[in-house]
């Protein structure tokens, strides 16, 4: 059974139609890369699916039931957001910034419990920051920060998460890293819905490839079907080349395409 | 800046609030013979016993029920608008309740019910959120909140005038330095009254949004992401706000700084948590209003000091070097 | 000590003569006077004729304030600004002392004749003051019958006060409490009272702090709020529980704050109805 399911969604903002028709799958064990140029409905499509942005059209289901069922607390512990903008505005202790991802799992007045310390030590060993943990938050680079945050995604124990370019900043060290934590938990039967700038990345970590481009589904599919050059040169207006290296391919943007507009 | 939870917070703040409480009770243009009093505790007439249970005693109590009051209100806002120059003072919430006292209570509303002068002050602090709410934006910056700030503030205090000016009294006039700077003196134990059980409700509200405040340290989207209606969750704290601030303006004014200072100074100590922050600014908040009013009863003693002149005193230069040192950071 | 109000008298007709002489020898009588000020209001309603009266002060019709509100009639109020003074061509403006300096300069520079009528501080004063309005006013038999039924008010005083005197407090709105040297205290001291803000060394006045004066116990706690129901925090203070507890257990009175707001021949009520509280 697939984590979250929408289909045809559709949002409209201001009489235009960010997201129009667009559908796709969160199953167990899958990283799913979305794809797509600067405003081609990317973020609005992973805040549809996580109920945050109201469907004009379409629908959505969240392990086979239907999003508006669920209480806001309840979709907490299947779903897991990383929105674009992680940086804390107090300067909080790592630690506890990784133990907030329990919040979903206590009632007001309730401590955490030796199972919500276990899912936070979990999650600590998963992104490993042990080191980091009584460092306080606004000191520590992106890098550092994104695995805290990341950490504090896990420790929701929610199957599903959700990244917004997660590491679109990031040193290379930090962005493998990054993608590798999120190819674990796939591995070990969660779904992953992760917003990329960075072809190669979605080729080498994503099972399946949504390529949007003006709130439309361009085509979705295997990494090798998605990113095939002719398509990128209709949606980004780029030539690209693949080019094999010993037990590599990568695809290297070789430059804007003359006749796009 | 060093963040980190200490263990001995509570217990120093609870030991603090003990102490300044008792040295407010015993500040006074006379010194209380404690031994008269509990000899007499029979004796109806005693003097000593009437000054402290009449006059000393409800305002101490007020005074650090009004401090608690603007402490947890200022460290609730600062986490509401993820801002730490958001005190109830600063952004004109309190003049705003302030005006709705002024109004009830000069208009002869106030005599109808006794719960008519707090909704008074409640109202008008209701406003004064929502305003700053909508007027400076969910993710306020420093600026646009200062200047939606000066603002309310402004308007809040000329309708306060205003007001004042149009009630048909020969005092009105001179009481708006009450209204704009604050004081307990001579409060009586219905002061007390008409305003506890708006303080505890506010307080419940306030105390209840911890765990909220902590999950908007990640934005709204972030919060919402993590299991909370945020627009239950922030109407609660809108009304904690309003009821406790407007409980505490109707019935001592507005004493400035409190709510702001009080939420900085114990940041630290608490690892910059925005739940963890809301008992200890309360318990401060408290102790911060209790020594301004013991230090209002031994600076003068006659001729009384306005209880808003001392915290502003203490405030203001802090706000400054706030200022200095925001203006140093974002460079 | 009881003013010896009649020794005074001889000093007091020989100034009257001569600002009578000094006012008659330069002007007519006023014919179009105005008063501007609550108390030279009651003292111009009192010693001249309506007919010579253009304008009195919003207050001297208010029956709270003013003692002589219903001798107003039908006489227009003015709100003591300038324009409103100028609409009645007056040949006299009446201020107090302490009225706006600035609306006095002006109305001078625009060539009217203002008179400022001095406050009063002791029942001299008060006659003093009377017998200057009355001679500015060119009005000395007036003056003069006003005295003399103020003096014959005052008599029955003169008998010597009981010794050692009852402690009393005037306790007004904010907890102020005027000393001797105003007239509410001259009034207490006439009537045989010793007043606690003397004692506590406030000559003019001040707050007195509510823990303050219960510790002084006073013998007699003399209230003086002219508008009780109003809302002010001001006479909020005058009910503060303790206070309240205090004075149900000593001697009250409630006095009407018109008798000795102004020096009218009033104070010599006021005199008579606290000496016969002692």
């Amino acid at each position: 059974m697939s984590h979250i399911q929408i289909e045809q969604a559709r949002v409209v903002r201001n009489g235009v139609a960010i997201v129009d028709g667009v559908s796709v799958e969160l199953v167990p064990g899958q990283v799913v890369g979305l794809i797509g140029p600067n405003g081609a409905g990317k973020s609005t499509l992973m805040r549809a699916m996580l109920g945050l942005v109201q469907l004009d059209a379409g629908s959505c289901r969240l392990q086979g039931r239907q999003l508006e069922s669920w209480s806001m607390r309840e979709r907490a512990r299947q779903m897991a957001y990383l929105p674009q903008n992680t940086e804390s505005h107090w300067p909080l202790l790592a630690a506890r910034v990784i133990a907030m991802g329990r919040l979903p799992h206590l009632s007001y007045w309730q401590r955490p419990g030796p199972g919500d310390q276990q899912a936070i030590a979990r999650a600590v060993q998963l992104a490993e920051v042990e080191d980091l943990l009584e460092r306080v938050v606004t000191t520590l680079s992106g890098g550092e920060r994104m695995r805290v945050n990341l950490a504090r995604l896990l420790a929701t124990g929610a199957p599903s998460l959700l990244a917004d370019e997660p590491i679109a900043s990031l040193d290379p060290y930090h962005q493998f890293h990054i993608m590798e934590i999120f190819a674990e938990h796939a591995r070990s039967g969660g779904s992953v819905l992760v917003v990329l700038h960075d072809l190669n990345y979605a080729a080498r970590f994503c099972d399946r490839l949504l390529l949007m481009d003006h709130g439309n589904s361009v085509i979705q599919g295997a990494p090798a079907e998605v990113l095939q050059p002719e398509i990128l040169r209709r949606v980004y207006g780029i030539d690209t080349r693949w080019v094999e290296s010993e037990d590599l391919s990568l695809i290297v943007p070789v430059g804007r395409h003359r006749s796009h507009h | 800046m060093r963040s980190k939870p200490r263990w001995w917070l509570l217990p120093f703040l609870v030991l603090a609030l003990l102490l300044a409480f008792l040295l407010d009770l015993l500040s006074g243009p006379f010194p209380l013979k404690l031994s008269e009093v509990f000899s007499s505790g029979a004796r109806k007439g005693s003097v000593d016993a009437l000054v402290l249970l009449e006059i000393r005693l409800p305002r101490s109590i007020l005074a650090g029920l009004v401090g608690a009051c603007l402490g947890l209100a200022g460290a609730a806002m600062q986490g509401l608008l993820r801002n730490p120059l958001a005190g109830p003072g600063l952004v004109g919430v309190s003049n705003c309740a302030a005006l709705g006292a002024v109004i009830t209570f000069y208009f002869g509303f106030a005599g109808l019910a006794w719960y008519l002068l707090p909704l008074g002050g409640l109202v008008g602090a209701a406003l004064g959120v929502m305003l700053i709410f909508f007027l400076a934006g969910r993710e306020a910056s420093v600026l646009g909140l200062i200047l939606a700030g000066v603002a309310i503030n402004a308007v809040a205090s000329s309708l306060i005038s205003l007001a004042l000016n149009f009630s048909e009294n020969p005092y009105a006039m001179s009481e708006i330095v009450y209204w704009l700077l604050g004081s307990v003196a001579d409060s009586s134990i219905r002061d007390v009254a008409i305003a506890v059980p708006f303080m505890f409700a506010g307080w419940l509200c306030l105390l209840g949004s911890g765990r909220f405040l902590d999950a908007l340290s990640f934005g709204e989207e972030g919060a919402q992401s993590m299991g909370f209606n945020i627009g239950r969750q922030r109407a609660f704290i809108i009304v904690g706000v309003a009821l406790t601030v407007g409980a505490a303006v109707s019935v001592s004014g507005n004493v400035g700084f409190v709510g702001l200072v009080v939420p900085h100074l114990i940041r630290p100590l608490v690892g910059a948590e925005p739940g963890r922050l809301l008992l200890p600014s309360a318990i401060a908040g408290a102790v911060m209003v209790l020594l301004a009013d013991a230090a209002v009863q031994l600076l003068s003693p006659q001729q009384e000091l306005k209880l808003g002149v001392v915290t502003a005193l203490v405030g203001g230069p802090f706000f400054l070097w706030l200022v200095y040192r925001m203006r140093h950071e974002a460079v | 000590m009881i003013p010896s109000v009649k020794l005074d008298r001889r000093c007091l007709w020989l100034t009257l003569l001569i600002l009578c002489y000094l006012c008659g020898g330069r002007t007519q009588a006023a014919e179009r006077i105005v008063s501007i000020n609550l108390c030279t209001d009651q003292l111009l309603l009192l010693l001249a004729p309506v007919e010579r009266i253009s304008s009195v002060s919003f207050m001297a019709a208010n029956p709270v304030y003013s003692a002589y509100a219903e001798r107003v009639g039908q006489i227009p109020l003015n709100h003591a600004r300038v324009e409103e003074i100028v609409a009645f061509d007056p040949d006299l403006v009446l201020a107090y002392e302490l009225s706006d300096r600035r609306l006095v300069r002006l109305l001078r520079e625009l060539g009217y004749r203002v008179e400022l009528v001095p406050g009063a501080k002791s029942l001299e004063d008060v006659a003093t003051v009377i017998a200057h309005t009355a001679a500015l006013l060119q009005q000395p038999a007036a003056g003069a019958e006003l005295l003399a039924a103020m003096d014959r008010q005052l008599d029955p005083g003169r008998a010597a006060p009981a010794d050692p005197r009852p402690l009393a407090v005037i306790y007004a709105p904010n907890g102020y409490s005027p000393g001797a040297e105003t007239l509410p205290g001259a009034v207490l001291e006439a009537a045989g009272f010793a007043n606690l803000s003397d004692r506590l060394g406030n000559q003019y006045g001040a707050v007195i702090p509510l823990e303050q004066l219960l510790r002084h116990q006073p013998d007699l706690y003399i209230i003086d709020d002219q508008e009780p129901n109003m809302n002010s925090l001001a006479q909020k203070k005058l009910r503060h529980p303790a206070l309240e507890k205090n004075i149900a257990a000593s001697a009250t009175a409630r006095i009407d704050g018109r008798l000795w707001s102004c020096p009218t021949p009033m104070v010599a009520q006021a005199v008579a109805e606290l000496r016969d509280l002692r």
